[in-house]
């Protein structure tokens, strides 16, 4: 709102009698676009946004960016450190360029985390909400299961799915995905048994509204808040996720390069070849941070009691 | 009774389930009439049940309760019968309801158009289109300056009046023959309660039917032609408004009318009510207010309750009154 509108605001107000001169604005600011107001003005959390969208960027673009395949090896440079001529990270046991397989394995780790976190997010979407909103027999049964879930060892479930499915970037959506919607369907159930509860729910049923108009017009974008903020910090979580199988030889099949893969083989070299280990491990130290960071921020962003009135 | 009534509720008995225990009768065979055009309180206190038996007639319970008696004829279908999917067809657009806290009561994730238009959408009352200038006259209706802009607005951004007002244009969007007021007043300031009630004033008196739950006598008087007092989920007296106010006849409504500082400006010393309503789960044999009645007389009082027509329109749940006439 511009300072004239305000003052016309108000002074059209007050020409018509009414006794309320008190305006909080009148442009339409949704919750929305208050939010994200109160995430840009947290300066960590968005310059970190805008170091992941680079990485995104950067994923996407890989083949354009690399500046050789993955596969593309260099036999006369061998363990090549960083600097070496036409390397700049420097190459690995087999001659492979080291920047190049970082930005591949940044599409690896990427493709992974977001897979699985929506993956998490929809299935924990449609647990959560039936169970809340619907109750009775059905939440017991989808509790029931999400329970029985929660009990069971998320690693070993990982690994199970991979040793099924292959060492795919699909099996590792799927492993991560469904290790992590229990946690996520508990919260959406706890917020929505909350949000049942409110007055505006019970006016939309006096109004007529539908069930399924309740849940998703009037509780799912109240609930969307905190679903948000821990789906913002489980991406981070899903990254390490996906090293953390590598590292137990479960990531995806070599040669297709994954971080996790990159550190474990790097640490084997640690003393001939430190680079090996360090280009991957500070790389994935900062992604991790980074997102980590936006998940701070998300969570500030909907946080009501930073709300500035 | 009358022909004319727009609902009429029988002998209506809500009750709640509860673990491991009998389950807990909020409303006890509750009976009333409104008609076209007229105001109707429904008084008592926080728990007497006044809105589990609006609730009731809306169809909105919670999950735990169930209606196991009466009836609530509404142009000429009884409600509690019809169903939940004809029901959900009568709610909002023939039958509406205004809450406490518009602050409460409003999505905060949608703007007042939508949340003016939607109902008129999902009853098939008019075209989208058409929806938006009903919901612009009905914010222009309610008093609320300059609607075209304010229907794009939140309603964190308006202020508790505005908000309170914007929240009845809500309900009154689609026209509905019947409007339920719960506590509309409570929750503003003595400023704004005024508008409120003038604005319900208003639509009574363009045909709207009306029913206030309240425990404000002050309020109640204000603009309403019945009154039905409840305690502990009964009716315990029926009259028009003025009359209960000049000459309450059960020892309850004595002792609530005693007990209001802003009722009708008399000088009376405040006489608040000893004691404190019943806990429902115990709920006292006989009349649920003899524990505390000043004129109780046992142990009659404490075996049956009788309700006495006394006059036109008025009854009430107490054998004295038939001494005292």
């Amino acid at each position: 709102m511009t300072a004239t509108e305000g003052v016309e605001a108000v002074v059209g107000t007050m020409s018509t009698g009414e006794p309320e001169p008190i305006e909080r604005g009148t442009t339409a600011r949704g919750p929305w676009s208050r939010a994200w107001s109160r995430f840009r003005k947290h300066r960590l959390a968005f310059g970190s946004l805008i170091f992941c969208a680079l990485l995104i960027l950067t994923a996407l673009a890989a083949p354009l960016i690399a500046p050789y395949g993955y596969e593309e090896t260099d036999i006369q440079h061998k363990l090549a450190g960083p600097g070496a001529p036409g390397h700049l990270l420097g190459t690995d046991l087999l001659g492979r360029d080291i920047l190049s397989r970082l930005i591949y394995g940044l599409q690896t780790a990427l493709t992974v985390a977001f897979g699985a976190e929506l993956t998490a997010l929809v299935l924990a979407l449609a647990i959560g909400l039936l169970a809340g909103y619907l109750g009775g027999r059905v939440e017991q049964v989808l509790m029931a299961f999400t329970d029985v879930m929660y009990a069971f060892p998320s690693y070993l479930f990982a690994v199970v799915m991979v040793t099924v499915l292959g060492r795919s970037i699909f099996a590792l959506v799927v492993a991560i995905g469904i290790a992590s919607w229990v946690t996520q369907a508990r919260l959406v159930r706890a917020q929505v048994m909350t949000l049942k509860e409110r007055e505006y729910v019970e006016a939309a049923r006096s109004m007529g509204a539908k069930g399924s108009t309740i849940a998703i017009r009037y509780i799912l974008p109240n609930a969307i808040g905190p679903i948000l903020v821990t789906t913002s910090f489980a991406i981070p979580a899903a990254i390490a996720a996906e090293a953390g199988l590598a590292l137990l030889g479960l990531g995806v099949q070599p040669p297709t390069p994954s971080w996790g893969a990159m550190i474990s083989e790097g640490s084997r070299y640690l003393l001939a070849a430190p680079h090996m280990l360090v280009a991957p491990a500070v790389l994935f130290a900062l992604t991790l941070l980074a997102f980590t960071w936006i998940g701070d921020g998300v969570r500030d962003a909907f946080d009501p009691s930073g709300e500035q009135r | 009774m009358s022909e004319d009534a727009l609902l009429s509720v029988r002998e209506l008995r809500t009750t709640f389930r509860r673990d491991g225990a009998e389950p807990l009768t909020a409303v006890d065979g509750v009976s009333f009439d409104v008609r076209r055009g007229q105001a109707l309180a429904i008084v008592g206190e926080s728990g007497s049940g006044k809105s589990v038996t609006m609730r009731s007639v809306m169809g909105i319970l919670p999950r735990t309760a169930r209606i196991t008696g009466g009836q609530a004829l509404f142009g000429g279908r009884d409600l509690l019968a019809i169903g939940d999917k004809e029901l959900r067809k009568v709610r909002g657009r023939d039958i509406a309801m205004v809450f406490q806290s518009a602050m409460e009561a409003m999505n905060p994730t949608l703007t007042l158009e939508r949340q003016l238009t939607e109902h008129l959408l999902w009853h098939g009352l008019c075209t989208k289109a058409e929806a938006k200038k009903r919901a612009v006259r009905a914010l222009g209706d309610v008093g609320i300056p300059d609607p075209e802009k304010r229907i794009r607005t939140y309603p964190f951004q308006l202020s508790g009046g505005m908000r309170q007002r914007a929240m009845i244009a809500m309900a009154m969007v689609t026209e509905p023959a019947l409007l339920i007021a719960d506590e509309p007043t409570t929750a503003v300031d003595v400023t704004v309660q005024r508008q409120i009630l003038d604005l319900l004033a208003e639509l009574k008196n363009r045909g709207t039917g009306v029913i206030m739950i309240t425990h404000d006598l002050g309020v109640a008087r204000y603009f309403c032609d019945d009154a039905v007092v409840m305690y502990a989920g009964r009716v315990v007296e029926r009259a028009p408004m003025d009359r209960l106010l000049d000459d309450p006849r059960h020892p309850y409504s004595v002792g609530l009318l005693g007990s209001g500082v802003e009722v009708g400006g008399r000088d009376l010393p405040l006489r608040p009510i000893p004691g404190s309503p019943p806990d429902l789960s115990h709920r006292p044999e006989g009349c649920p207010f003899h524990p505390r009645c000043a004129r109780a007389e046992l142990p009659r009082c404490a075996t049956e309750q009788e309700t006495l027509t006394i006059g036109p329109g008025r009854d009430a749940a107490c054998w004295k009154v038939a001494v005292d006439a």
